[in-house]
């Protein structure tokens, strides 16, 4: 079957391999719990439990602060024994609610639709916000704001992304291996809700016991399981929609402009699971990985277990590492201790000896090009860059600055080691500064 | 030879007329004032007033829409000038200046990351906060040196920023940079302020900085002019800057800075300097001690005598 891509991107290597025939395994909660109110794109949910508080596992702890933001479930029985700031994965400290586990499992009362079929659009789409699912590829954009597009915008392709271009991980890898039934339903559920007539799975050849168990679990339905070529970034939602359905979301513009939905496939198995059996997102699966980790694997983690905890669980010794990141190496998180919780956007938690850390500080810009050729947007990454440098921020505005979607293509490709992508990102932030002012 | 010099003069002749005559034709009507304003303004483009530039500024005063006193490089003596271009009555202001409210340099709230970026402290600020203990801290690239017109701002040795006032016109630039929002409006005359701008209860602040604002109130009671809002110790400028020295003395973090008694630079980066004042604040602090003892033996003594008085008189 063909294979099928999008313009530019890059190889890096991938170096999947010591985790991606491992099958996920629960790691049992620890004793102390700590789930920050703020695990989505949008206002953070407000606190409604307070300290001395008992709670069940699947609770609401956390009421959604806005239409643009996600309910917080607690992901242990327990007591609360405060509602306070603690370090999150941004670095800056987070209201958090502390739980302190008395491991004795007791589940909220949770009620899921025998048969999902019958139901209509609204109550699925509520059960799914009250769920409190978000996008689980790492972006963490409210799921139900997306399922809700404008009447204006007719939906008729969903796409279930499980391209997993980052390197180092295999946590959607597994997902689909090992609940390809789950995530099949789930994408139904979500056609069923937007009504659209398409449904695709989008998964990288590198994973071929993915591609070959959602074929399984797609017979006998009209959804299409795409082979999509090795490249980075083959997940994000615009090469995903211009590899499989060769069609180009306008600058500024979003998926459903073109009429499609692009979801994670681990935010499809949260879907079924809100719907079939009423679970919240209080657990997902986590990547762990990376040189300085000795037993690498995947792990089904409660949210608000501390990233020490998980570590320690995988032997990792983090006195000797030279760095600990939060999701994928392109896109994630560099931090500085292992302390911040396990959220609904962690998608892998990686660890490098101190032996593969380099820092190269950057030289000049010898305008090889070679940012063009790996720009999937078809930006100018250094010219954009340029123009940060020089703080000439509305000319970084008429070469497109805002499109940049900050995958780190170029970056990962310039000879010279030049922080192109925090430029480009300092001019957008500068540029919404300047639209806000505006008004 | 003779022909070509005619010509050439009969040509320069009528274009000198042609221009001449042009000039009466197409003259363009400026109007006096902001000539006159032009030739006074500072130059400097810096954006302070909130026009466009200097030539924008003038245009406002002209129509009437600019405030005389809206150039802070000014200062005084342009609105001065400004209000007699104008016609208007001008009320002078106290002069303000620029002050990176933080002395908690690598020394003190070290540094909690590596970081190899750019050197902007916006790009730095948006990389998980900073690499710096203290979130709220100075984290020292210079942003606001980089925006700075007037040369008023030098990084200090130990990763901080400090502000000449002197040299600073406070124009605003540097405050509207900064993005850990650090960097404070004063009065020029002002002496003693409060180095920080950590908001958090004492454990956290001690916990990344060793000369952070705890908000134990120690100084509010050597001086009403110092507030305490949260956990952080703030000088209410506007009721006035009369602030003893003995406020700083009195900070067990030496957190406030007095310009009466040392330079900017060495407080924020010359580690004698901060030996000098501990050893001060600590003979402050046993003179103090003592004194209180002694008050308080006083009173006691004066009750006792008091209280034989009374049982005499019974």
């Amino acid at each position: 079957m063909r294979v099928q891509t999008f313009k530019g991107g890059i190889h890096p290597n991938y170096n999947k391999s010591r985790s991606e025939k491992a099958a996920i395994e629960c790691v049992a909660a620890p004793k102390e719990i700590i789930i920050p109110l703020s695990q989505h794109i949008g206002a953070p949910a407000k606190a409604c439990v307070e300290k001395g508080d008992m709670v069940q596992k699947g609770q609401v702890i956390g009421e959604a602060g806005g239409f643009v933001s996600a309910p917080v479930h607690s992901s242990v029985s327990g007591q609360v024994t405060a509602v306070e700031p603690r370090p999150g994965a941004l670095g800056v400290d987070v209201l958090c609610v502390v739980i302190a586990n008395n491991e004795q499992n007791e589940m909220a009362p949770l009620k899921g639709l025998e048969n999902w079929k019958t139901a209509d659009k609204e109550t699925l789409k509520n059960m799914i916000s009250e769920a409190g699912i978000v996008g689980m590829g790492g972006a963490t954009f409210p799921t139900h704001v997306k399922l809700s597009p404008p009447a204006a915008k007719p939906i008729d392709t969903v796409i279930l992304n499980g391209a997993e271009c980052e390197p180092y991980l295999t946590a959607d890898h597994r997902v689909m291996v090992e609940y390809a039934e789950d995530v099949v339903e789930g994408l139904q559920i979500i056609r069923k809700i937007l009504g659209a007539q398409n449904g695709y799975i989008g998964i990288e050849v590198n994973k071929p016991d993915a591609i070959a168990a959602m074929e399984t679990a797609c017979k006998g339905t009209d959804i299409k399981v795409a082979r999509l070529e090795i490249k980075y970034p083959q997940g994000g939602e615009k090469q995903l929609i211009e590899a499989l359905l060769k069609k180009e979301v306008p600058s500024g513009g979003l998926p459903m402009d073109v009429g499609v939905v692009v979801q994670n496939v681990g935010t499809a198995k949260a879907v079924y699971d809100a719907v079939t059996k009423g679970i919240p997102l209080f657990e997902r699966v986590v990547t762990v990985t990376g040189s300085a980790v000795p037993k690498p694997g995947n792990f089904m983690i409660s949210i608000g277990t501390p990233v020490s905890v998980v570590l320690a669980h995988c032997g990792v010794d983090l006195d000797t590492a030279g760095k600990l990141i939060l999701g994928g190496p392109m896109m994630g998180f560099a931090q500085y201790s292992a302390a911040p919780p396990v959220t609904k956007g962690t998608s892998g938690i990686l660890v490098f000896d101190a032996k593969d850390v380099t820092l190269v500080p950057p030289v000049a810009c010898i305008r090889c090009g070679r940012c063009l050729h790996a720009c999937p947007m078809r930006l100018v990454p250094a010219e954009i860059a340029a123009f940060s440098e020089c703080r000439m921020y509305d000319k970084a505005e008429e070469f497109d600055a805002m499109d940049c979607m900050e995958c780190g293509s170029c970056a990962h490709e310039c000879p010279s080691q030049i922080p192109l992508v925090q430029k480009i990102r300092l001019a957008k932030q500068e540029i919404m500064a300047a639209r806000r002012k505006k008004g | 030879m003779i022909t070509a010099l005619l010509v050439l003069c009969g040509v320069g002749l009528v274009m000198a007329i042609l221009l001449a005559i042009g000039r009466k034709a197409f003259a363009v009507e400026v109007d006096r004032k902001l000539e006159l304003l032009m030739d006074i303004m500072p130059g400097a483009n810096c954006g302070g007033c909130g026009f466009p530039g200097c030539s924008g500024y003038a245009n406002a005063l002209v129509q009437g829409s600019a405030s005389p006193t809206a150039c802070p490089p000014g200062g005084d003596d342009l609105a001065a000038e400004i209000g007699k271009i104008l016609g208007v009555d001008v009320e002078t202001s106290e002069p303000m200046v620029a002050l990176v409210a933080c002395a908690g340099g690598d020394d003190a709230s070290p540094k909690r990351s590596v970081y190899s970026g750019i050197s902007d402290c916006k790009a730095a600020h948006v990389v998980a906060g900073g690499f710096k203990s203290c979130t709220h801290g100075c984290l020292g690239l210079g942003s606001c040196i980089d925006v700075c017109a007037f040369d008023a701002m030098y990084k200090t040795e130990n990763g901080l920023v400090r502000v000449d006032p002197d040299k600073c016109t406070g124009c605003k630039k540097c405050v509207a940079t900064c993005p850990r929002g650090i960097i404070k409006m004063v009065p020029k005359k002002a002496t003693v302020h409060v180095l920080c701008t950590n908001p958090d209860k004492a454990k956290a602040v001690k916990a990344v900085c060793s000369v952070g604002c705890t908000g134990c109130k120690l100084c509010v009671k050597q001086s009403k002019l110092i507030k305490v809002q949260e956990a952080l110790a703030v000088v209410d400028y506007d009721s006035g800057t009369e602030i003893p020295d003995t406020a700083a003395l009195a900070c067990p973090q030496a957190a406030i800075f007095d310009s009466r008694e040392y330079a900017l630079t060495d407080w924020l980066s010359n580690k004698s300097t901060r030996d000098t004042f501990e050893k001060r604040a600590d003979e402050w602090k046993t003179a103090e001690k003592k004194r209180k003892a002694e008050a308080k033996a006083k009173a006691t003594a004066k009750a006792d005598a008091q209280k034989a008085n009374k049982g005499v008189e019974s």
